[in-house]
């Protein structure tokens, strides 16, 4: 268990999956999302990619494009990982459920505790949950219901401790800003990393991420990504592979 | 200690015909039973464990009579209280009823007091038992007759509060602390771990596997002490219950761990065992069946920190106790009232359904306590005399704060106790769970459901009977206990037999030094740093609040007691208070506020007769803390003119309470529904309307609220919370460090408000507060009569034929650079036409002024009616 929040960001390697061609043409623009510019995405998700390996340190593995799955960039969506465990998600949509295994398959040969939803009747969406390092949030969407829920429950029952917690907030004024990674890689003596939307994406809320001390901010890009729904969080898995040292 | 005398067996009688009552039967299982009659679980209990059931008590007279020894030297300690005499010797003079307490290690506890003594007397009794001085986190429990938990509260006779029901009860954890660490003796802690182990096995506080382990194996330390391979042969533990569903793997898991703490004291073993449920996400949360606006059956749990929500087994919403400005009930429904978040306009107000009118009031109780305890410094005086809105309830007893400093002067040496816990949760007693719930076991107490609706009607009307009957006890007290208040020392001693101080020390200078600092419920309790629970929990003040608040509730006080000609002591203004922009600040100021008027109803009331306060209390069965709530306020206008016709009734008759009440309780419901259908109030809603310009709000929050009120003879406000509480990302929740936010500047145009000659609209009133990096907030309370703007504080005092009430509207506004405060009082008088109204104007004028020195007074509107007979005032002071 050890202190709640200390171990939170603790990270050694990052997993991505490579934007096929099919993210262009395929679900988005039938979900009525505009246009996506492939190339431009194929570059943002490049550059993530880098930053992840080159600034953070961390272990990059990068599942293959597959054209059959058009948003599998979107892995943040098909695991809950946390400590030595990762629950496979059930996604919504019946359509990108093949997408959990290729993601399966990677978590399990890094050696994480592997959780499987057996429940038919339960949905969930990897970025719907939200872990604060001391209690998880599951937000209740058209992608995760209430017994997705319940099973994020019962899979981290034992790291869900204390009730009530003193947290600060930061409001910026763009809602996709939100949507940043808190990361510390294995590195002694380094500050925590915060991956955020830089500010040729979101100009407006560049001004209160700085307010941030005592993380490193690193600036990413994804607009063009964001047109397929993606987020910071739902571009990669994070985790570490010695999740108590 | 059990001898039996002649009552004694009288009501033994009486008790063994109770369980043929089915309810009764279902409410109240083992413990409660006579020992040797009727239940066969009992019977194989005593079969079982004849010796250790018969050690403790053995074992606890023995310190007694030595407790007695020492007291009787001391002649301080044998004054303050008759439950500490022996019960049997003077029992010959009063008549006596035995009590049956089930303790937390499941044994029983028997004793005598007195048939008309106060729980507290019965609570001191089994404290004393127990060699418990830490006693402010406990209390009793008994079951009514719908076989529901209540506590027993120490202020009130035992009788009138179980009424029929047999004297039994249970003696329980009643506030969970927070920092067990920080409870001074090991004994309490050791109390507190039996009532943990009793919740984990109950499956009230749910673990996973490895945490059912691990407390397992602290609880095996501190019962068997270091693990010994001669002794501890074979699975040693499978005797002993550790969890609901308990496996082979878990004993031996224990086991394994059990083995490695060699050289534990059970004390530290207890230590460990505390610090580790304390974690656990259900630890002291005190759960009750509701129903969400939809109709959706939800759970409501109170605890240290505030109010949660759960559905199903998932917390769908926390409510921390400063982010609740009211908690307030009516009838079955139960509401909160919102502080508006840092980019949200509007205080939002959530209702919720319970089982039936008794479950909302015991929920609503439940809230009052668990804040105060945990939240102010010193408890709330309750609120006394005529006009009171809404049940008097308050806690009475000591605060977490206030049982901290009494527990740091402790100074004997640590007791001697015999953790003789196993008998409870040994195997060998059957498991089916049956065997623990007792005669108020926690969790299955508010289980009223559907049956509860089903007994709505009964409990309604029998809420409203104990409410007679409490009025009917208190009265006489009151009024007495309305004397001025610094004679209080030697008074406390005899009427304040039961408070809980006076036990509590051994050494004569001890008991004097605590004296001092608690009898007053007002003396400077020194905030100390290490309450640092506290200090942690709120980052955002960076100074401890109490020490600021402290001196100044006693300021208002006395300035209360000095302005004792004034009819009218308006409230202050809300908007000043906020500027503080501290969130705690503005609690504890509440706090005080409400406080204030209260005192100044009470001081009102001291030259009245009270004979109608029941009646009123029935009508009006709805409380707020904070501020006031429009809708009670008004039922409150409407009801007096029969309020008098009460009381004239009661003068002449004398007091008969009980007709009162049925004649008032259903008129008033009359009142309320008809106040949603009132053309005139319709009307006059939409131009007293204040209309704010829009505020930017922009959040991160995925949650949202909203809130749609249904015109309905029960006003219900049909809120609609969205299932996620808050996902604001959150990089300081590691990094410690507080945020704040430039926000947009926002500026407010603020209609004044017209004024309109029926009074009896609801009055709105809106705070903007705006000032350097400070976010502005607007309070809008939705009233559930007309849904309009804001009461911020509404005030109301009576004398025997006249009432005022004062209504405030403060608004703020901010122009280019500099703002402007704008405070509306509405003042109405409602009097006999014998009364002088004009005379009562001039004072609450006067006391307006008193009240904002900087403000000027710019325009007083006077609106008179006859016979309906409100008049109405109005005037507006402004700053120049």
């Amino acid at each position: 268990m050890g202190t709640p929040g200390e171990g939170l960001g603790r990270c050694s390697h990052a997993l991505i999956r490579g934007v096929p061609e099919s993210l262009a043409a395929g679900e988005g623009a039938g979900a009525g999302l505009p246009a996506l510019d492939l190339a431009k995405a194929q570059r943002e998700h490049g550059v993530l990619g880098g930053k992840l390996r080159q600034r953070l340190g961390l272990q990059l593995l990068e599942l293959p494009p597959e054209e059959s799955l058009p948003l599998g960039p979107l892995l943040g969506d098909t695991a809950v990982i946390q400590g030595d465990t990762a629950l496979i998600t059930r996604p919504w949509s019946p359509a990108r459920r093949p997408e959990v295994d290729g993601v399966r398959k990677a978590l399990q040969d890094l050696g994480l505790r592997i959780v499987e939803i057996g429940d038919e009747n339960a949905t969930l969406d990897g970025t719907d949950v939200l872990f604060t390092g001391r209690e998880f949030f599951v937000g209740l969407s058209k992608w995760t219901n209430h017994r997705g829920a319940e099973i994020v429950a019962d899979t981290f029952r034992a790291m869900a401790v204390l009730t009530d917690h003193p947290y600060a907030s930061l409001t910026l004024p763009d809602d996709a800003a939100a949507d940043c990674l808190f990361l510390r890689p294995g590195l002694p003596g380094v500050p925590p990393f915060l991956l955020h939307r830089g500010g040729g994406d979101l100009p407006n809320s560049q001004e209160a991420l700085q307010k941030l001390s005592d993380v490193t901010l690193v600036p990413v890009s994804c607009s063009e990504l964001e047109k397929a729904g993606a987020g910071l969080s739902s571009l990669c898995l994070v985790l570490s592979t010695r999740p108590h040292s | 200690m059990t001898t039996e005398t002649g009552p004694d067996s009288e009501v033994k009688k009486a008790q063994e015909e109770t369980p043929q009552q089915p309810e009764a039967a279902a409410a109240v299982t083992t413990p409660v039973t006579p020992a040797g009659h009727g239940h066969p679980e009992a019977n194989s209990n005593e079969k079982h464990l004849p010796q250790q059931d018969t050690r403790p008590a053995e074992q606890s007279l023995d310190m007694e009579e030595k407790d007695y020894s020492e007291a009787d030297g001391l002649s301080e300690r044998t004054t303050p209280s008759k439950a500490q005499k022996s019960p049997q010797k003077i029992a010959k003079k009063y008549k006596s009823a035995v009590c049956r307490v089930t303790l937390l290690d499941a044994s029983e506890y028997e004793c005598e007091v007195e048939k008309h003594g106060r729980g507290q007397v019965l609570f001191d009794l089994v404290c004393e038992h127990l060699n418990l001085l830490e006693k402010d986190y406990f209390g009793l429990t008994f079951c009514d007759a719908d076989s529901q938990k209540n506590w027993l509260d120490p202020s009130k006779e035992i009788k009138k509060q179980i009424r029929s029901s047999p004297w039994n009860f249970a003696f329980t954890v009643k506030f969970y602390p927070p920092d067990p660490a920080q409870l001074t003796e090991d004994i309490t802690r050791y109390y507190l771990c039996l009532q943990l182990r009793a919740d984990i096995i109950t499956g009230r506080l749910p673990c996973s596997f490895v945490t059912h382990a691990l407390l397992g194996s602290y609880a095996v330390q501190a019962e068997l002490g270091d693990y010994d391979a001669e002794e501890h042969v074979g699975n040693y533990v499978s005797e002993l219950r550790f969890a609901p569903n308990q496996t082979r793997e878990l004993e031996e898991r224990i086991m394994e761990l059990h083995k490695t703490y060699r050289g534990m004291t059970p004390g530290e073993a207890e230590i460990h065992f505390l610090e580790n449920a304390k974690k656990l996400s259900m630890y002291g949360v005190d759960l009750h069946h509701a129903k969400d606006s939809e109709g959706i059956d939800i759970m409501l749990g109170v605890c240290a920190n505030g109010l949660l929500i759960y559905r199903d087994r998932l917390r769908i919403n926390r409510f921390a106790w400063p982010k609740i400005l009211k908690i307030s009930y009516k009838r079955s429904n139960f509401y909160i009232k919102i502080r508006p978040g840092e980019y949200e306009q509007f205080e939002s107000t959530i209702g919720f359904k319970l089982p039936n009118h008794r479950s909302a009031k015991r929920l609503w109780k439940v809230c009052i306590e668990h804040h105060t305890f945990f939240r102010l410094v010193s408890p709330e005086p309750p609120p006394k005399g005529f006009l009171v809105m809404g049940s008097k309830f308050r806690y009475s007893g000591r605060t977490q704060a206030q049982t901290r400093q009494a527990s740091a002067l402790i100074d004997r040496p640590a007791p001697f106790f015999e953790r003789s816990s196993s008998k409870r949760y040994t195997m060998s007693r059957s498991l089916d769970g049956a065997e623990f719930s007792r005669p108020a076991s926690v969790s299955e107490n508010h289980d009223a459901g559907p049956e509860g609706d089903k007994r709505e009607e009964d409990g309604e009307s029998g809420g409203r009977r104990s409410e007679a009957e409490e009025g009917e006890v208190r009265t006489p007290t009151k009024i007495k206990e309305l004397k001025p208040e610094q004679e209080t020392t030697p008074r406390h001693k005899q009427e304040f037999l039961d408070k809980p101080e006076d036990v509590l020390l051994k050494h004569q200078a001890s008991i004097n030094e605590l004296k001092r600092t608690l009898k007053e419920p007002n003396s400077k309790l020194i905030h100390r740093d290490r309450d640092w629970e506290r200090e942690r929990r709120l980052p955002s003040s960076p100074a401890s609040p109490s020490p600021k608040a402290t001196p100044e509730k006693a300021n208002e006080r006395a300035g209360l007691r000095e302005g004792s000609e004034e009819k009218v002591k308006p409230p202050r203004p809300r908007a000043p208070e906020s500027d503080t922009g501290d969130e705690d600040q503005d609690q504890e100021r509440d706090a005080v506020f409400l406080k204030d008027n209260h005192l100044a109803i009470e001081r009102k009331c001291s030259s009245i007769t009270v004979s109608s306060t029941s009646s009123l209390e029935a009508e009006v069965d709805f409380t707020v803390i904070g501020d006031y709530h429009g809708s009670a306020f008004e039922d409150f206008s409407r009801s007096l003119p029969e309020l008098d016709r009460d009381k004239s009734d009661s003068d002449t008759e004398g007091l008969v309470f009980s007709r009162d009440l049925n004649k008032g309780a259903p008129s008033q419901d009359d009142e309320s529904g008809g106040i949603e259908d009132s053309p005139d109030r319709g009307a006059c809603s939409t131009p007293d309307m204040p209309q704010f310009e829009p505020v930017k709000t922009e959040t991160m929050t995925v949650s949202s609220l909203a809130i749609r009120k249904k015109i309905e003879p029960e006003a219900v406000l049909q809120t609609r919370v969205s299932a996620m509480d808050n996902t604001q990302v959150d990089g300081s929740a590691s990094v410690g460090r507080e945020f704040i936010t430039t926000t947009p500047s926002i500026t407010t145009e603020t209609i004044s408000t017209t004024m309109e000659s029926s009074l009896k609209s609801g009055k709105g009133a809106a705070a903007m507060i705006p000032g350097p990096q400070t976010v502005a907030t607007e309070i809008r309370s939705l009233s559930p009569i007309i849904g309009k703007d804001v009461l911020t504080s509404t005030y109301g005092a009576t004398a025997e034929t006249l009432s005022t009430s004062t209504t405030t509207h403060v608004t703020k506004t901010v122009k280019g650079g500099f703002s402007e405060t704008r405070i509306e009082k509405r003042i109405i008088i409602t009097g006999d036409e014998d009364v002088d109204q004009d005379q009562a104007l001039a004072l609450a004028i006067k006391e307006a002024k008193l009240q904002h020195p900087d403000m000027l007074v710019t325009k007083a509107v006077v609106y008179r009616e006859t016979d309906p007979s409100p008049e109405e005032r109005d005037k507006k002071p402004q700053e120049s």
